[in-house]
This record gives structure tokens, C-alpha cells and sequence, in this order.
């Protein structure tokens, strides 16, 4: 469902005014995360706004108190210990006025990933890369309405961030899945995303060019034919690349 | 008592495997057997010790929960989706209660299987994990999100309010639809909070997510928030005490 009904007024804040760093838990304190937050004048934000950046992951959140629009200060203490653990954290800001007795949402952004080491300034990738706890498994596709798609790898493996674009048998073994994952997302009726998303669009619009073929400009909700785009999508991606023959390479036995 | 244990990947594989097997054939015994092979499970830290029992609802299932986990991290446990499924096998009997006959009726698989990469449209339908998550997060007022009508696994609160990680967790939201939506006497539902009309749960949860675009609820008074809801909500207002 579209949610674009702002009779309000309210603005929007482009990520681009907003700058957040998670640091990962160490010395037994738990993860948390420093924020530089912009409010451009030409908002014309009343002075007075109070400004709240929200940390979460599923239905657990963080709220922290920045001040006011006129005078931005980070609280001291940006501990995200009542964020599950797992899989990569996400923010939203708001600029809220409080005169009322119901705070009336003057700007905000949500679906605010944190800068990462893996992705640096890009901040429109089509796939970020995050690394945090995930136990025992390797890599997962954590999905937001909001935010889109995020590979999250396990910060156990050591530098495994920087393994991962030079690594023929990491990329070997996710990226196709995650292509045949992301395919089956977006072309499904029944998964539920605003398909007017920007992450969406995004996505929609390189699986198309991966496939290298006309594909179904609306979502479709027979699901062997969404299991067969998927699969064809993870082909043609794995053929472009030529993963398997990159890891027979590392073997020692190319294939003929 | 029992220690929890986690399933691994063939234990998770396998009882995916059986809840298929058992839609098919519903008197198929789980496969319970697992939850000691090292096969298909592995120990869980910190020693956590759970036993059988018979809850009246689950609510009184979080309820218990919540102490048999208290010595866990939450937020370490809530996407351990490898425990919540071996909890989910261990109490199987309890969550899905076979007949006079054995057979049972056998849900979607996510219900039992929590998922792990957290779909946000089914994982909040886990039938263990949910429960605790309600539980610790909304306290009494969680019997609103679980206590059904007639015995069922699923309120209509749980469904619609479930399915949005934001309004699940906020607080003064859940505590709002206590009030409106459960019968405190009766300890449960009003009637006539299903369906799709005018001031129902599946109503409020859209009402809310267009709210939240104006509004700031996260510290919004209940009594605040309740005055911002259209009058299609007015037959579930608490009543004022006026005496």
C-alpha cells in the first residue's frame, strides 16, 4: 500500500543531511552509533522542533533525544542495547513540534541506513553491505519496507567485508541466491512492498536488465512463474560473471 | 526439566519437512526425537530449562516463557530463530494440540518454523516466539495481541497490529487497543472485533499507519491518542467513569 497522504504539510529530510556510524559492540558494552543530523534552513523548520533519531530493528527501537532544530545536541549515551541483535540496524529521524498535546510531525526520514566501511559515501547502492553478529550463519538478505534489501555477513569471520568482492567463492555462493531472492520479491504480488519505492524501482529495473528479455511490467502471483523469472535471473547474473568457472579456476580444474 | 537446545540446519530442514508431511497426513507424530539428537540440534548458552506444561491461552504461555528465558539477553534471543524453532518442536503439543484421534491441525509453516530472515508479513505469526516478544514488550496488555476467542491460536488485534514491527512495539498503540477491543471481565475479546468494518482492528491498524504521517505517537498519552481516532471508533471507547 502506497502511504503518500501528507495533508500536514510535513517535509521531507533527504538522507543526504543526515550522517550515521554504528560502532560495534566491544568491551562488553553493546553496539552504538554517533549521528550528524543537518537541518537545512531552507525547511523553515520552527526553531523550537524537537529533533528524535529512532534506532530499530523489527518491533524492537531506540528513541534518542537531539535537541531542537536551533540547537542539534547528540545525548551521550547512544547505547542500542534494547536493539535485537542479528541483523543490521536501521534509523529514522523526526523533526516533531510538541506545543500541541500530540507532537505533530513537521519533517522526517525513515529507512535510514548507518554509513558502513563497505560502502563509504555511496549512499544509493543497490545492495549495502553490513556486518554484524549472525551467529553461526554466514550471510542473510535482510529486507526493510523502508530501507530495502541489505546483505548482512557475519562479523565473526574476520574481514570478511573485504573478502567479499575479491572472494570468487563467497560471490559464487550469495550473490546468485540473492538475486534469485530479490527477483522472487519483486515480482511477487503477494510480497507486500510498495512498489513505488525507490529501492524497489531500483531493483525492478536491473533484474530486468540481468534477464536481458521483456519481463512482466506489473507483479505477477502465479508462483511457478515467479520461481522460474527467479530462476532465470540467478542464471543469466551467474552466467555474466561465470562464477562457476572462476571457482573450477581455483580448483585447478577449468572447465573445457 | 528439559535443557533448550537449537535446532541446526538439517534440524530446522527436518521439521519443515514434517509440518509439510503432517498437512497431508495430520496424525503424523512430530518428530520430537530431535530435539536431543546431536544431528539435528545443538546445545544452547546460557542453560535454559523448560518443561511440559498445559497453558490456558498464550498469554499465560509468554507468561512462562518469560521466566524460563529470563536468565537470556532478550534482544540476544529474539532473532535466534534457531531456538524459537526448537522451543516451537519442544512445546509442539501445546501449540498444536492433537484430537481425540491424534490428528492435528496443522498451520502455515512459519508459524512453527520461525523464519529466518524475518519476513516481516509471517514471523510475527510465530506461535513461541510471539507470545514472549508480546509478553515482554506489553505485559497485561499483550492479552489483547493473544488471547482469542473460543481457544484459537490467532486474534484479530495479533494479525493486524502484528504484521507492523512499529505498531507492535509501541507501547501506548497495544495499550490503546486493550482498552478498546478486550473485555477485562471476560478475559477476552469483544464481539465483533473481526472483519474488515467500520472500528475494527484491521481499521485501526490502517487508520494508524496514516496517523503516523501527521503525528508523533511514540509518547502520545493513550487517552490523547484515543481522541485523534475517527468516530467510526466510538462503539469501542472506554467508558468513562463519571461517578
Amino acid at each position: 500500500m502506497s502511504r503518500r497522504l501528507n495533508f500536514t504539510g510535513r517535509k521531507k529530510l533527504l538522507r543526504t543531511s543526515i550522517r550515521i556510524l554504528v560502532h560495534e559492540a566491544k568491551g562488553g558494552q553493546p553496539q552504538s552509533f554517533t549521528a550528524e543530523v543537518n537541518i537545512p534552513s531552507d525547511l523553515q523548520l520552527e526553531p523550537h522542533a524537537r529533533i528524535y533519531v529512532e534506532a530499530y530493528v523489527g518491533a524492537s527501537a531506540m528513541r534518542f533525544d537531539f535537541g531542537t532544530v536551533a540547537a542539534i545536541s547528540h545525548p551521550e549515551d547512544c547505547f542500542l542495547n534494547d536493539i535485537d541483535a542479528g541483523t543490521p540496524v536501521l534509523f529514522r529521524v523526526k523533526v516533531v513540534d510538541e506545543t500541541q498535546h500530540v507532537g505533530r510531525l513537521l519533517a522526517a526520514a525513515n529507512g535510514i541506513r548507518p554509513e558502513g566501511d563497505s560502502d563509504g559515501t555511496d549512499r544509493k547502492a543497490l545492495l549495502p553491505l553490513r556486518s554484524c553478529d549472525l551467529g553461526e550463519e554466514v550471510w542473510r538478505l535482510d529486507v526493510d519496507p523502508d530501507a530495502g534489501p541489505t546483505l548482512a555477513v557475519n562479523s565473526r569471520i574476520p574481514g570478511i567485508v573485504e573478502r567479499l568482492p575479491a572472494d570468487a567463492i563467497l560471490m559464487a555462493v550469495i550473490y546468485p541466491e540473492i538475486v534469485r531472492q530479490m527477483a522472487r520479491l519483486v515480482w511477487d504480488t503477494d510480497s507486500g512492498f510498495d512498489d513505488d519505492a525507490e529501492w524497489f524501482v531500483d531493483w525492478k529495473s536491473w533484474l530486468s536488465e540481468q534477464l536481458g528479455r521483456e519481463v512482466p511490467t506489473e507483479q505477477i502471483s502465479d508462483p511457478e512463474l515467479i520461481d522460474q523469472l527467479g530462476n532465470d535471473v540467478a542464471q543469466s547474473f551467474a552466467a555474466k560473471h561465470k562464477f562457476a568457472s572462476a571457482m573450477s579456476r581455483l580448483t585447478g580444474e577449468d572447465q573445457p | 526439566m528439559t535443557k533448550a537446545r537449537i535446532l541446526n540446519d538439517s534440524g530446522l530442514q527436518r521439521f519443515r519437512d514434517y509440518i509439510a508431511a503432517a498437512r497431508v497426513t495430520p496424525s503424523l507424530p512430530p518428530p520430537i526425537e530431535m530435539l536431543e539428537d546431536g544431528k539435528f540440534s545443538e546445545p544452547f548458552s546460557p542453560t535454559v530449562e523448560v518443561e511440559q506444561r498445559q497453558f490456558a491461552n498464550a498469554y499465560d504461555f509468554g507468561v512462562y516463557l518469560i521466566s524460563a528465558l529470563s536468565d537470556c539477553e532478550p534482544r540476544e534471543i529474539s532473532r535466534n530463530h534457531a531456538l524459537w524453532s526448537w522451543l516451537s518442536l519442544f512445546f509442539f503439543d501445546e501449540i498444536a494440540k492433537p484430537g481425540s484421534s491424534g490428528a492435528r491441525k496443522i498451520l502455515e509453516e512459519a508459524v512453527y518454523v520461525l523464519d529466518e530472515r524475518f519476513g516481516f508479513q509471517r514471523y510475527y505469526r510465530h506461535l513461541v516466539r510471539t507470545p514472549w516478544l508480546a509478553v515482554l514488550r506489553h505485559g497485561e496488555m499483550a492479552k489483547v495481541l493473544l488471547i482469542a476467542s473460543g481457544g484459537g491460536t490467532r486474534t484479530e488485534v495479533g494479525e493486524q497490529l502484528g504484521a507492523y514491527p512499529d505498531l507492535f512495539g509501541c507501547s501506548n498503540i497495544i495499550a490503546s487497543a486493550y482498552q478498546m477491543y478486550f473485555d477485562i471481565d471476560a478475559q477476552k475479546p469483544k464481539r465483533g472485533t473481526s472483519g474488515k468494518g467500520a472500528g475494527t482492528p484491521r481499521r485501526l491498524a490502517a487508520i494508524v499507519r496514516q496517523l503516523q504521517l501527521t503525528y508523533d505517537l511514540n509518547d502520545c498519552p493513550i487517552e490523547d491518542f484515543l481522541k485523534l481516532l475517527p468516530k467510526e471508533f466510538s462503539r469501542w471507547m472506554p467508558q468513562v467513569d463519571s461517578g
